[in-house]
């Protein structure tokens, strides 16, 4: 701009210098006018490209909340969920992100519930309102999913929950709770079924059946169910003891009252230490009669760690095997990733991350009510979206998915052998009559 | 017409058309008619929604109450079913429980959770579908107002509430449990999911965007469609709304009643509550205007456009009719402005129609007919009257044009000498102001008017005798004085009697006339005496027959002759009776005599010089002048020759010139004295050395000493003569110049390492060459022999040792450097500096130092040669040297070379770059006398590669060559070389090994013995001295065959 000015005033020769002086005068200001206008320019620009940066970095991710117990009891089951997420979310994103967003990443904040309903809720209202979440994915606790759920509800935000069984979790009229996991109902009809199709399998049949669960959500709700199954098809509860997990230490005197109305079978809905003691317990007891759980300790690998040959001969209804068809790629790479075998949380939180990112593709946007009417009309039919050993995935009007399929895994010599229904089973019912 | 126009103006101003008042009238009517219609019809419609709008909202708030009423009256009945047919209270404690949970999984979902209460209010089952109550977990709830109620055996149905932590929205039952006595031993209390309830009531439609919400009894917010929404405002007190102020204030006329507010999402909206039967609590309905109100809106744009659409339709409509009125209207008046402003012609197209406007539009054209007919007879009279007057005033006119404007005086005078009648011509021309000042000053004619009284009187005697005067000149007298030369026409008017009236006539001016012939005479006069009195001689001769008509008497005199004998002499004649000869004494012919060619051709002669002969036979040297006489067009009418004798000074200047000769000569005997004796000087300080040295040597012999100290001196004398000798051979070759393109940075480059072994190292040689190369076209060897000679001479001017300097860059000299530098022209040049810090010169010495000969060496150290054939080769390339010296500061020369064409430039460039420096990596033998040459060869050969052996002698070569002459690829062999020398030398080099490949190197060129010696066998030759890429390439060449 200088070197311009500089020729408009040289330019002029001394014949016409009134006129040529003036030009050059007004060209100067002009130029200087230029000048400023061009440096407001620049301003207004490089403040644009900083916002636009910031735009750009927003429009580049989508921010998602992971609500699991990373600490506590239950930590390494909030782990095995948490790591689910971390490899679907590192699988999207290294293959391009969401491209209907133009390759927006995800971005996941991952965040501690220490196992407590309130701390949970709490970090809800963090996530959604500091954080500025699009949605989150929770919790692997009923008790902690049915107040955070509630949070999200009221700040609208989608809630994905992976694990947790309690019904009330889509029975409350919540817009915006999905789940992934079967709800309590549906546990107790299979493992009703099972109990029942114990016959077939091995010859055993089973009238007398105790009920033995922990005493919140989780195990109130399915206990609930199982026995309305059990009356429903004639069988006896004989027993329904329940109690405290947390910080439990000794269950001896629960078991002692469960044998003691001599079941041809236990149902029980544990948690991870609980499930232990009482695993022992009923070793010590000698108690032959199958034992049946909820997807609960049982499902564990820490479950086998810790019993060793004790775990040998346990039941638990399963929502997920590694075993299973879809199951053995997934953990394959699973296992590349975090040295350990997958669980059923892992490939719940993994597939729900899957489901949120369909949902995204097609609505395209991070509003949280699009995305909402987006998850609602979830359909993923067979394949690569699909880890889980179903036929399809839905959501009801509740927002509970319709088709969770289940089946009944017996651990056989330290590994978690699907044994019912048939069209998975791998190993063959397993009982000490 | 003036009031016409001022009127038209003022309409223009603030008009208010007939046009624009229909128009503006219609849309006043239509408008005014449609949003009175409009208006009307908007408020019947506007109170009819509304009525079906409360209406309807009535009815939703009915349907939605009885909705929930039914509900939580389903859930109290099925939970009173459930008492009535469960004999809870005989029950042990854990049929109990199953019982409670029973009908908690066979209600699922309704109930979601149940507690029994024995009298005192203590908790002794509680079974929930979330948590399984252990005993120490159950507690007293005798505070409770559902189980004081209950207990009274009410049934309590409690506010809508979120169950506990679970975000389930229930309402809490209290019913008594009675035992078989009809007593009542406990209370049940159940949560009712009403979750459900709200999804059935989001069913029902309420318009598109109407909704419910239920308050409770103090006004709170407690339910709605949207969970998040009771999330958010449970609790939040809406008592600011009006249909719900209406519910708490309980007054039962105002049930139905509709209202319009601001309702719970922020909008405007109309609004009914309806209280919930069987409960405190009461739903209210609301709908946004926008929507209830929709059709009216609608309605009311639907209006307004139809509006304008109308005011629209008026204006154009107005706008048509009143053009069809006005139209013809504006047509009139315009007609009659015309017809005002006096147009007739134009004729006025009238409005053929059958109503009043056509009937005044026919009687205007009637009217406009009969006007113009009227207008036409008029103006023909008129025509005639003035072209008559026109006429008449045109005859007149041209008289008295004639009077006024004529020349020459025009006048009539009585025959008793007055005067009559005067122009203004005569007036002026008697110098007198106006015809009045004439009249007064002039009574009498005869004796006033006319210089002699009697004139006038033989005038009238005249035209008594003849009838008139006609060019009678006469003299007359002027009013300051003086007469006035005038011709005088003049006759008598006389009347039918023949008696004189009076005379008339006219007066010419001829003064002037008169003076001219006098002045014309006297001119001529004094013309014809300067030719007379002329020192030359001067002829003139008339074209075209060359008749001489004039020759004043020096012409006379020249030519020794009487006038007779020369005028009136036509060319047949001019020839012998001139006797001309041309300096060479060759008769000159007739037809290139100056005169004839000027005359004939039109030729101008100038000092031209001739012999004429006069007629005594003696020679006169005369130069000659002729020139053609030409008339106002152009035409040759005469010639002039013009010629003067000068004998006496072409005799003196003869004897000039032979001085001059003489002068020239002498100079020239002087300088080859000067150069023989420049020569001849330093050749006896030569001879004188020698044979002093070999007197000294003689003796030492005669005495048995070594005399090798005095042959040394011998031997270095008589190199000094030929180094002489070969300074004058170059001088003697500059006429062989080849110019070919040279740059003129690596010539530099080249001799300052040729430069760095030959001068003392005292000396720092510094280079300060332009980036770019200098190119001209130049002799490079010349070049470089200036540059040697330079840095010689700055050598010798610096014995202390001391800088040089050598500068190249390219300059542009103008015009103005080059008026100060003659020797010069303008234009791009290369410029060679090359600077010293030695002695420097004085300004006479300066003036000096390009002379041949002129040297300040002491005697013996140099011929003085050495700046003249630098200047001579300088100029040679069409360039320039100068020096610039003062004694004590050094000199600086500043050479000029023309550099080379941009077009020249840019092929001479591709040839220089395409000579890629070739090299080698054979074993070279060079083999020379010279330090230096072996020194600079050695570095030149070697930075290409090369491996190089040097030897001083032929000797020494054929020593070396004996021994490693199988590693030699090639010798490099300098001819003129003490010892056994170069021609020998290559004899024997052949003679160890025929095959051997030498590469002559001679300051001779390659003619006579060193031609014969290159035919013995030498591979190739080389010029010495050698440009590095001269030898590069030659060796290359020679190596490669």
């Amino acid at each position: 701009l200088s070197a311009d000015q500089g020729k408009q005033t040289a330019g002029p020769g001394g014949g016409y210098i009134s006129i040529l002086e003036l030009e050059a005068a007004a060209m100067q200001t002009k130029g200087t006018i230029w000048a400023s206008l061009l440096c407001v320019l620049i301003l207004l620009l490089s403040a644009l490209a900083c916002q636009e940066d910031q735009h750009a970095h927003e429009t580049r991710v989508v921010k998602v909340g992971a609500l699991f117990p990373l600490s506590g009891d239950l930590k390494d089951k909030g782990v095995d969920s948490a790591n689910g997420v971390r490899l679907a979310v590192e699988e999207i994103n290294s293959s391009g992100g969401i491209a209907s967003m133009d390759g927006a990443k995800l971005e996941v904040v991952y965040v501690d519930t220490k196992g407590k309903p309130s701390h949970g809720a709490s970090e809800v209202e963090r996530l959604i309102s500091k954080e500025g979440v699009a949605a989150i994915i929770g919790t692997y606790q009923s008790s902690v999913t049915k107040q955070a759920t509630q949070v999200a509800e009221r700040l609208e935000t989608p809630f994905i929950v992976s694990v947790s069984i309690a019904d009330i979790i889509t029975e409350r009229g919540f817009r915006y709770t999905f789940r992934i996991q079967p709800k309590a109902t549906f546990y107790a009809r299979d493992q009703v079924q099972f109990l029942r199709d114990l016959k077939k399998l091995a010859g055993y049949s089973v009238q007398r059946v105790a009920l033995l669960h922990e005493n919140t959500d989780f195990g109130t709700s399915a206990a609930l169910a199982q026995k309305r199954d059990l009356r429903k098809y004639g069988m006896q509860v004989v027993a329904d003891v329940s109690y405290k997990a947390e910080g439990v230490a000794n269950l001896d005197q629960e078991v002692a009252q469960v044998l003691a109305a001599k079941p041809d079978a236990i149902l029980t809905v544990t948690y991870l230490m609980d499930s232990v003691l009482i695993r022992k317990a009923l070793a010590k007891a000698g108690a032959a009669a199958p034992m049946v759980d909820t997807a609960g300790g049982t499902v564990s690998p820490e479950y086998i760690g810790l019993l060793g040959p004790l775990a040998n001969g346990a039941f638990t209804v399963a929502e997920f095997s590694k075993f299973a068809a879809g199951g053995k790629k997934l953990n394959e790479r699973f296992k590349r990733h975090f040295k350990v075998d997958i669980t059923g949380d892992s490939a719940h939180a993994y597939q729900a991350v899957l489901v949120l990112k369909e949902a995204l593709e097609r609505t395209g946007s991070r509003d949280k009510a699009k995305l909402r009417d987006a998850l609602a009309s979830t359909d993923i039919g067979k394949g690569d979206k699909l880890v889980l050993p179903s036929e399809r995935l839905r959501f009801d009007k509740s927002g509970q998915n319709e088709f969770a399929r289940l089946f009944v895994m017996q651990i056989q010599n330290g590994e978690l052998v699907p044994v019912w229904p048939a069209q998975y089973a791998t190993g063959k019912v397993k009982i000490n009559k | 017409m003036t009031n016409l126009k001022g009127r038209s103006s003022g309409d223009g101003v603030r008009r208010k058309s007939l046009a624009a008042q229909l128009t503006w009238l219609s849309i006043l009517v239509v408008t005014v008619t449609v949003l009175a219609v409009g208006a009307g019809l908007i408020f019947i419609a506007a109170k009819n929604q509304r009525v079906s709008a409360f209406r309807l909202q009535q009815l939703s708030a009915e349907q939605v109450s009885r909705l929930i009423s039914s509900y939580i009256g389903g859930a109290s009945g099925r939970l009173r079913f459930f008492l009535d047919n469960t004999p809870l209270v005989t029950l042990p404690l854990h049929r109990q429980k199953t019982a409670l949970e029973n009908l908690l999984i066979t209600s699922m979902p309704l109930f979601s959770q149940v507690t029994f209460l024995d009298e005192k209010g203590n908790e002794t089952i509680k079974v929930s579908r979330f948590h399984t109550y252990l005993s120490e977990e159950l507690i007293n709830q005798a505070d409770s107002e559902a189980f004081n109620l209950a207990l009274k055996g009410g049934t309590y149905v409690g506010p809508v509430s979120f169950l506990g932590n679970t975000g389930l929205l229930s309402v809490t039952l209290a019913m008594p449990v009675k035992a078989p006595t009809a007593e009542i031993s406990g209370v049940l209390i159940a949560a009712v999911n009403v979750s459900h309830l709200w999804q059935e009531v989001s069913n029902i439609k309420i318009g598109k965007t109407g909704y419910a919400y239920l308050v409770d009894m103090n006004g709170h917010f407690v339910a709605y469609q949207k969970l998040a929404k009771v999330l958010q405002r449970h609790g939040e007190d809406m008592r600011r709304m009006l249909p719900v102020a209406d519910f708490i204030a309980s007054r039962r006329d105002s049930i139905g009643r509709v209202h319009e507010y601001v309702g719970l999402v922020g909008e405007e909206v109309i609004g009914v509550y309806a209280p919930v039967a069987g409960t405190s609590w009461a739903v209210v309905i609301e709908q946004p205007t926008r929507e209830a109100y929709a059709s009216i809106i609608n309605m009311g744009k639907y209006l307004l456009a139809l509006a304008f659409a109308g005011i629209v339709a008026a204006g154009v409509l107005g706008f048509l009719i009143s053009r069809r009125i006005v139209g013809p209207i504006r047509a009139l008046t315009a007609a009659a402005r015309q017809f005002g402003a006096g147009d007739l012609e134009t004729e006025f197209v009238g409005v053929k129609r059958q109503d009043e406007v056509g009937v005044l539009s026919n009687a205007f054209q009637i009217m406009q007919k009969r006007l113009h007919d009227l207008y036409d007879g008029l103006k023909r009279k008129l025509a005639e009257l003035e072209a008559m007057q026109k006429a008449l005033h045109e005859s007149e006119e041209k008289y008295r044009s004639i009077f006024e404007n004529a020349t020459e005086g025009i006048f009539q005078t009585s025959p008793a000498g007055r005067i009559l009648s005067v122009n203004p011509a005569f007036i002026k021309m008697l110098g007198y102001d106006s015809r009045r000042d004439l009249m007064l000053g002039v009574k009498d004619i005869s004796a006033e008017l006319y210089a002699r009284s009697e004139d006038r009187e033989e005038i009238l005697k005249i035209i008594e005798r003849d009838g008139a005067i006609e060019e009678q000149e006469v003299e007359l007298r002027h009013k300051g004085g003086g007469g006035i030369h005038c011709s005088m026409n003049a006759h008598a008017v006389r009347d039918g009697t023949g008696d004189i009236i009076y005379f008339e006539g006219t007066v010419k001016d001829i003064t002037l006339k008169k003076r001219a012939e006098e002045e014309r005479e006297s001119a001529w006069s004094m013309l014809e005496a300067a030719i007379n009195q002329s020192p030359s001689g001067i002829v003139i001769a008339d074209a075209p027959d060359g008749t001489i008509r004039l020759a004043n008497p020096q012409a006379m005199q020249i030519r020794g002759a009487s006038k007779q004998s020369l005028v009136n002499i036509d060319f047949s004649q001019h020839s012998a009776n001139w006797q001309i000869f041309l300096p060479d004494g060759a008769p000159c012919p007739p037809e290139d005599l100056p005169l004839t060619k000027a005359i004939t051709k039109g030729e101008t002669t100038v000092n031209q010089a001739m012999i004429i002969r006069n007629q005594q036979g003696e020679d006169r040297w005369i130069f000659v002048n002729a020139a053609p006489i030409k008339n106002k067009v152009g035409e040759i009418t005469s010639g002039i020759v013009v010629f003067q004798d000068v004998t006496g000074l072409k005799q003196a200047e003869d004897a000039k010139g032979k001085l001059e000769a003489q002068l020239r000569q002498a100079q020239k005997m002087e300088a080859i004295g000067t150069l023989a004796g420049g020569i001849a000087h330093d050749f006896n300080n030569i001879l004188s050395a020698i044979m002093g040295y070999g007197e000294l040597a003689q003796l030492a012999a005669g005495n048995g000493e070594d005399s090798s100290r005095f042959l040394d001196q011998i031997v270095k004398a008589a190199e000094r003569a030929r180094g002489l000798v070969k300074q004058m051979l170059t001088f003697s070759r500059r006429s062989e110049t080849e110019l070919s393109p040279v740059n003129i940075n690596e010539l530099v480059s080249h001799s300052v390492m040729l430069l760095k072994h030959t001068i003392p190292k005292m000396i720092d040689i510094q280079t300060n060459l332009s980036n770019d190369p200098q190119l001209v076209e130049a002799d490079a060897t010349q070049i470089e022999q200036v540059i040697m000679n330079l840095a010689n001479n700055a050598a010798d001017a610096m014995p202390d040792g001391g800088k040089l300097v050598f500068e190249t860059k390219a300059v542009s000299l103008d015009e103005e450097y080059v008026e100060n530098h003659l020797e010069i022209a303008p234009g791009s040049y290369v410029l060679l500096s090359v600077t010293d810090t030695g002695q420097g010169m004085d300004a006479n010495t300066l003036v000096r130092i390009f002379d041949p000969f002129f040297t300040t060496k002491e005697i013996g150290k140099g011929t003085g040669l050495g700046l003249s054939s630098v200047f001579g080769i300088i100029k040679e390339h069409g360039g320039h040297i100068s020096c610039y010296s003062e004694p004590g500061l050094g000199a600086t020369f500043k050479i000029h070379l023309p550099a080379m064409k941009a077009s020249l430039k840019d092929m001479a460039k591709q040839d220089l770059s395409a000579q890629a420096v070739p090299g080698g990596h054979e074993k070279l033998l060079l083999v020379d006398d010279e330090d230096a040459i072996r020194g600079f060869g050695a570095e030149v050969l070697e930075g290409a590669g090369y491996h190089v052996a040097l030897a001083a002698s032929g000797e020494e070569a054929l020593e070396l060559y004996g021994r490693i002459g199988a590693e030699i690829d090639l010798v490099i062999l300098d001819l003129g070389m003490p010892g056994m020398g170069g021609h020998k030398c290559i004899k024997e080099l052949l003679a160890l090994n025929p095959g051997v490949k030498v590469l002559i190197a001679s300051g001779y060129s390659a003619t006579g013995k060193v031609a014969d010696t290159i035919k013995q066998g030498a591979a190739g030759y080389i010029a010495k001295p050698f440009r590095r890429i001269d030898l590069l390439h030659t060796v290359r060449k020679v190596m490669d065959g």
